[in-house]
């Protein structure tokens, strides 16, 4: 008998202690749970403060996020300089300089909003050059620095990678001007700790190529203000490719009926 | 160790959404579609008094003059008559590049006398020249000897030839030009006989593209 009460009081602690174990599981898991909503909720909260003060700080926006998100917009619009023998543009400027229709020659043509790429008439060969104008024009007051990229490249055509034509092709950045008021500032490409890149493109299609950065979208504190960018493409004639085996060839005709497309051009506004 | 995980996730997640909203918000992007350029060879075709030429041309009608009488001082006035024309029209093709296109004539032997003749650019003259004759005396007025009469007519065939050559050519553009031929009676050797003798000429093309020069 004693031998069983003995078992079946021990049956019983046994019961006792499962049920105070579930009971404190349970407290911790209500505790870690307060603890995560605790953080997330705080975590979330200091970052609308700090938002909130930075665009307090300067001095665009009286408290009202929206308001100043739209002053960052920016419009531009994309011109191409019209030019039969292909030489480039010899006259970096916009004024009294743009196309009235698009048989006109030595002008830039505005090509109203682009959302594909464009297809430069004719063939392209060594030699020739391709000038481009970007107009941003900031739809509020201009604040913020600029960024122009261009990317997502597509070939077809080639043999090898590295014989695509665009591996041809070099993009450099001509001027940098503002336009106040319909006068047109001088180049200030070298001025306002501006960053503008020329290089080649690679074959490696999925690269980003930088074409400017911290262009302030003012200049000098005038509030009607355009920026232009003026870029030019050039097919280098001295640039061959290459057979299997890595060596050069001595003229471009490896890159004979192929095409290339650099479908976008990125602009990006920042206030940060 | 499990939950603690689950935490740190979620503040992690936490981060990383309000990071790049307020990227979003301090950065506004917009994307426009850029260029496509393309490369095609350089082709052209050839007609020759209207008829398509791909290797050889062959003229049976050639009439032989007395360089005095006839070229020169064209007494029975019939050296237009005489003359043996091939109308030459080079085109570029419609998917060329700029380009330009350099033309030469082998054709210095003795026994003929050829006149290379610039008719434009895309049909620019709108008549072909056959008044041979007016052209001949401007050509070698001043010119006494008949060495130095070829030697003119010569310097002004490369004339016309370097003119063809310094035109760019874009897709579908054509250029026009004549060569008129006669045979030389006074040129042929004593043994030989007019109606048995044939030359050869050969013209030559060699394209590039507007920027580039023909190497030779």
């Amino acid at each position: 008998m004693p031998e069983l009460f003995d078992i079946n009081k021990e049956t019983v602690l046994i019961t006792l202690r499962g049920e105070s174990m579930n009971k404190l599981n349970k407290s911790k898991y209500r505790k870690l749970a307060f603890a995560s909503v605790f953080y997330f909720v705080f975590a979330l909260m200091m970052t609308t403060c700090v938002t909130y003060a930075w665009f307090t700080l300067t001095n665009t926006n009286n408290a009202n996020l929206v308001t100043s998100i739209s002053e960052i917009e920016a419009e531009y619009e994309f011109f191409i300089y019209q030019n039969e023998s292909r030489d480039g543009s010899a006259e970096l400027t916009l004024i009294d300089n743009t196309c009235d229709v698009g048989t006109e020659d030595l002008c830039y043509l505005n090509i109203l909003n682009p959302t594909t790429s464009i297809l430069l008439e004719g063939s392209t060969a060594p030699g020739e050059r391709y000038s481009f104008a970007i107009r941003i024009t900031s739809v509020n007051n201009p604040i913020g620095t600029l960024k122009l990229e261009l990317g997502d490249l597509i070939s077809e055509g080639y043999d090898l990678e590295e014989n695509k034509m665009q591996t041809a092709f070099f993009y450099q950045v001509d001027k940098i001007s503002y336009i106040n008021f319909g006068v047109e500032t001088g180049d200030v490409k070298d001025q306002y700790e501006i960053n503008y890149n020329s290089n080649f493109f690679a074959y490696d299609n999925d690269s980003i190529y930088p074409l400017v950065s911290n262009v302030p979208m003012q200049n000098a504190g005038n509030i009607d203000t355009m920026i232009v960018i003026y870029f030019n493409l050039y097919f280098d004639p001295t640039i061959f490719g290459q057979d299997e085996l890595g060596i050069s060839y001595l003229n471009s005709n490896i890159f004979l009926n192929q095409w290339f497309t650099i479908q976008h051009i990125f602009m990006s506004v920042s206030t940060y | 160790m499990r939950r603690l995980g689950i935490i740190i996730t979620l503040i992690v997640l936490t981060f990383a959404i309000v990071i790049s909203s307020t990227y979003a918000w301090l950065t506004y992007v917009q994307k426009k579609g850029f260029v496509l350029l393309e490369t095609h060879e350089i082709s052209l075709t050839l007609d020759v008094n209207d008829m398509i030429v791909v290797e050889s041309l062959i003229l049976d009608d050639l009439a032989f003059i007395d360089y005095e009488h006839d070229f020169v001082l064209n007494e029975t006035d019939t050296l237009n008559i005489m003359a043996s024309t091939w109308l030459i029209k080079l085109e570029s093709s419609d998917t060329s590049p700029l380009a330009k296109h350099k033309v030469t004539i082998d054709g210095a032997q003795p026994g003929i006398i050829y006149l290379v003749i610039y008719e434009g650019m895309n049909g620019e003259l709108t008549e072909i020249i056959t008044e041979y004759d007016q052209l001949i005396e401007l050509i070698i007025s001043g010119y006494e000897t008949q060495e130095e009469q070829l030697a003119a007519i010569d310097v002004h065939n490369q004339v016309v030839l370097d003119e063809i050559y310094r035109n760019v050519f874009s897709p579908g553009d054509y250029v026009e030009f004549q060569i008129v031929i006669w045979g030389n009676y006074g040129a042929l050797e004593p043994q030989e006989s007019y109606l048995d003798i044939s030359f050869e000429l050969t013209l030559s093309i060699e394209s590039v593209n507007s920027k580039g020069e023909v190497i030779s």
